[in-house]
């Protein structure tokens, strides 16, 4: 029983916290990555390095040698010193093995092992309601893995390891606990720093830190969640444990060093554990084999989880109750209509009104329970009434009868609403909207007393010819102060696929000069045969 | 001097004459930092601190305080054998109200309580003024907790947020994140439910969606107070207090300061209302 003979010391413990904090120096930005639980706010992985560091540095510093002691100061330094929820729980595991060690100057293996259960145990107790599938989850994990180390006579570096794989194991499963990771595609952040804490421990115990002295000062990057901050050079996070490894770790560490970054190399009494970030995750394996035999190989793109978790922020959330089926022409039109929140949108408009099976096929292919119909002109109407019959009291229609009444029903749907509430709401907000479109004349008419000749251009408010002038501008000017009232706070103006960017830009910051008092806003619609999409609210 | 104290976490804003003239009353700061910059809730400006964001071009994060910051205040006056009713900014917003949880179990022995206010600003000072009052006529710790959570069910917060991307990307906004990046200018009225932020309505105008809140607020006749806060705007939030004084000229009208921590969430140009029905 090679346990009840090892001793630890205050030295060995700050070894322990040193290397912690050195290795989440390293890794706190991936951490921050996987944060989607409780608040998806990017800085679990920061929140814990600030902890670790308040205790690193006290621990560093203090006079104290038994290891009761040093665990005592590092107990209270994080209690101080503790940023987030993360950070909190952390404390409370200190405060655990604070307890376990008190008064003793040095622990055997079994002592600490028990400490570091206690430390989980606190954990847990400090939670008022614990979720399964966050850090808590990975704690237990670790405590059961340490818990029979102990049993067992294990060393205390073994113990240590023993308990990460245990972690691992509940670390991976947490995506199927709690359903918000499991759509980022990530596992509990506050789990998986937890493991990299006692990673780091293990480091720093068998003297294996890597990298420069712990700086307190200046190593502190605080990642950022920008989409485009993401940089990663070395995209593919590779672990993997070698047994019977014929050369020792500062050897296995020199040779994969210039492979990547963040490299982790901690030694068990017959096996090696290798953590590296790497753009080429085939040459260390082929290297490693070539020192024993490869178990427990993971390797994971990071650029992924970014990747997901950024995709799960920008979907639309809870829209399996009701979903909204509206009509564009017009891909511009269409791309609005999505991010404002319809499922579904059908080409179609003026000229050219999508068949009854369009709506029929778009119920059948969707997965909510309940649509509401946009459709946005006149002509189409019919065919929504049709596909309304057809399909029962599945599908409500919003009888809008052009595309800005549309987008106003859009803006005030609201998720959290019934259906009821939010057909009513919509109903009313669509008709609140102001309409109108500029196109050309395709035939000569009389309008007003006077004669339109074909080409010319004319502003047009439920199909009646209101306006009209020689070029685009002015009957987009005349068309806009015909229906204009002081309360008006913003024109919307949707161009047409006859448009450039640039030529609607122009005309629009040309209508901006005349009419100062409202907002102008462009977008691109890109529908055929209007020039301009004219909206008033 | 009171058996009972009360602390209150620095979201709440209490007025410096208030903490002054109440020896029982104490406040527990958050912190806000920028890069490796780091603050108390009240050592710096929401200006300043949107100034600081802008140069560094990082996002302002926040953090509830630590254990040590609850004890620091608690301990000596459970030493010292009184009854402490902490009260939080709204659990759905902050871990502030699970941390001082933890505190309450780990020094407490059962004379902490911890009220999750729902809310935030002079919502949680309000209640604070509701426990000294109490306090001072000698009711039970029990019965102030038991006053509070009813005070915490009628008060109700809106937001209107002139940016999303302050609630975006501190993880704040929920269901509403569906809205940040919209091609269209949207503008969302927000407001807590069950202390988390949520879709009231969705309009085009700044407008508009004030006046879509006045309407809102208008449902609530029988009011105790209310809040009306701002970001930074002054002239918006004086425009807004008028109306809303000309429609209840009756009621108590107070002004709800947001600090620092708050401001890191909601950003620039926020106005926002805290009140409570009358109970």
């Amino acid at each position: 029983m090679q346990g009840k003979t090892e001793w630890l010391t205050g030295n060995d413990f700050r070894r322990m916290i040193l290397g912690a904090y050195q290795t989440f120096m390293r890794e706190h930005e991936h951490i921050n990555s996987l944060n989607v639980f409780p608040v998806p706010d990017g800085d679990t992985g920061t929140n814990m390095l600030l902890t670790l560091r308040a205790v690193a540095q006290a621990v560093k510093e203090a006079p104290e040698v038994g290891i009761g002691p040093l665990s005592k100061r590092a107990s209270d330094s994080a209690i101080m010193g503790a940023r987030g929820n993360s950070g909190v729980i952390l404390s409370q595991i200190f405060r655990g093995i604070a307890r376990g060690l008190a008064g003793k100057d040095q622990a055997t293996s079994s002592e600490v092992g028990k400490a570091f259960q206690y430390g989980v145990l606190y954990a847990y107790r400090a939670v008022s309601k614990p979720v399964e599938g966050t850090i808590l989850t990975v704690a237990k994990g670790i405590a059961k893995g340490a818990h029979r180390a102990v049993r067992d006579g294990l060393d205390f570096m073994d113990v240590l390891s023993e308990a990460i794989k245990a972690g691992e194991v509940e670390l991976e499963k947490t995506p199927d606990l709690l359903p918000i990771l499991k759509s980022a595609g990530v596992v509990d952040a506050g789990g998986k720093g937890l493991i990299v804490f006692l990673s780091g421990c293990l480091e720093g115990l068998s003297g294996e830190s890597s990298g420069p002295e712990a700086n307190f000062d200046s190593n502190l990057r605080v990642a950022s969640l920008e989409y485009t901050g993401v940089d990663i050079t070395h995209p593919y996070c590779t672990e993997f444990l070698v047994k019977h490894c014929s050369i020792n770790t500062a050897e296995v560490r020199k040779h994969l060093l210039p492979m990547g970054d963040s490299l982790v190399v901690a030694a068990g009494s017959d096996v090696m554990k290798v953590h590296i970030h790497t753009a080429r995750p085939g040459v260390v394996l082929e290297s490693a084999m070539s020192w024993g035999t490869l178990h427990d190989i993971k390797i994971d793109n990071m650029a992924d989880q970014h990747q997901q978790r950024h995709e799960f922020l920008d979907e639309v959330p809870g829209h399996s109750q009701v979903a909204i089926i509206s009509v564009a022409a017009g891909q511009g039109l269409a791309d609005i209509m999505k991010q404002m929140g319809a499922a579904t949108v059908i080409m179609g408009g003026q000229t050219m009104n999508p068949p009854v099976e369009d709506f029929i096929g778009a119920v059948h292919r969707g997965n909510s329970e309940k649509y509401i119909i946009l459709p946005n002109n006149k002509n189409i109407l019919l065919a929504v009434g049709q596909a309304q019959k057809l399909l029962g009291n599945r599908v409500e229609i919003v009888p809008t009868t052009n595309v800005p009444q549309g987008l106003a029903a859009l803006v005030a749907f609201n998720v959290n609403l019934s259906l009821q509430d939010n057909i009513v709401r919509m109903t009313a907000r669509s008709k609140e909207v102001k309409a109108a479109a500029v196109t050309r004349a395709v035939r000569d008419s009389v309008v007003n007393g006077h004669t339109v000749a074909a080409g010319k251009y004319i502003g047009v408010q439920d199909n009646k010819v209101i306006v009209d002038a020689d070029d685009v501008g002015a009957a987009l000017r005349s068309m806009v102060e015909f229906l204009l009232d002081d309360e008006d706070e913003v024109v919307s103006l949707y161009y047409g696929a006859s448009l450039t960017k640039g030529e609607a830009q122009v005309l629009a910051d040309d209508l901006a000069v005349h009419l100062p008092a409202v907002q102008i806003e462009l977008y691109l619609g890109g529908q055929p045969h209007y020039d301009f999409i004219i909206s008033i609210e | 001097m009171s058996q009972i104290h009360i602390v209150v976490d620095s979201i709440g804003q209490v007025p410096d004459e208030m903490l002054a003239g109440h020896p029982n009353l104490h406040v527990v700061a958050l912190k806000v930092r920028v890069g490796d910059q780091e603050w108390r809730e009240n050592e710096i400006s929401t200006k300043e601190l949107f100034q600081i964001s802008q140069e560094t071009k990082q996002h302002p994060k926040t953090s509830q305080p630590a254990p040590g910051d609850f004890i620091e205040v608690c301990q000596p006056l459970i030493k010292a054998g009184k009854e402490i009713i902490i009260i939080s900014v709204s659990g759905g917003l902050s871990g502030t109200a699970e941390g001082a949880r933890s505190v309450a179990k780990m020094i407490g022995g059962g004379n902490i309580h911890v009220i999750d206010s729902g809310t935030a600003s002079v919502g949680m000072v309000q209640m604070a003024k509701t426990a000294l009052k109490m306090a001072l006529v000698n009711c039970s710790a029990r019965d102030i907790v038991e006053r509070l959570e009813t005070i915490v069910k009628a008060t109700h917060t809106f937001l209107i947020p002139d940016t999303l991307e302050y609630l975006y990307k501190g993880g704040r906004i929920g269901g509403a994140s569906a809205l940040f990046g919209s091609i269209l200018q949207i503008r969302p009225l927000l407001y807590l439910v069950d202390g988390r932020v949520a879709v009231m309505d969705k309009v085009r105008t700044k407008q508009r969606v004030v006046n879509r809140m006045l309407d809102e607020l208008k449902k609530y006749q029988n009011l105790e107070y209310i809040g009306v806060g701002h970001i930074d705007v002054p002239e918006e939030g004086e425009a807004l207090r008028k109306r809303i004084q000309e429609m209840y000229p009756e009621t108590l009208i107070l002004p709800a300061k947001i600090g620092s921590v708050l401001g890191a969430h909601l950003g620039p140009g926020l106005l926002g209302l805290v009140f409570q029905e009358k109970i």
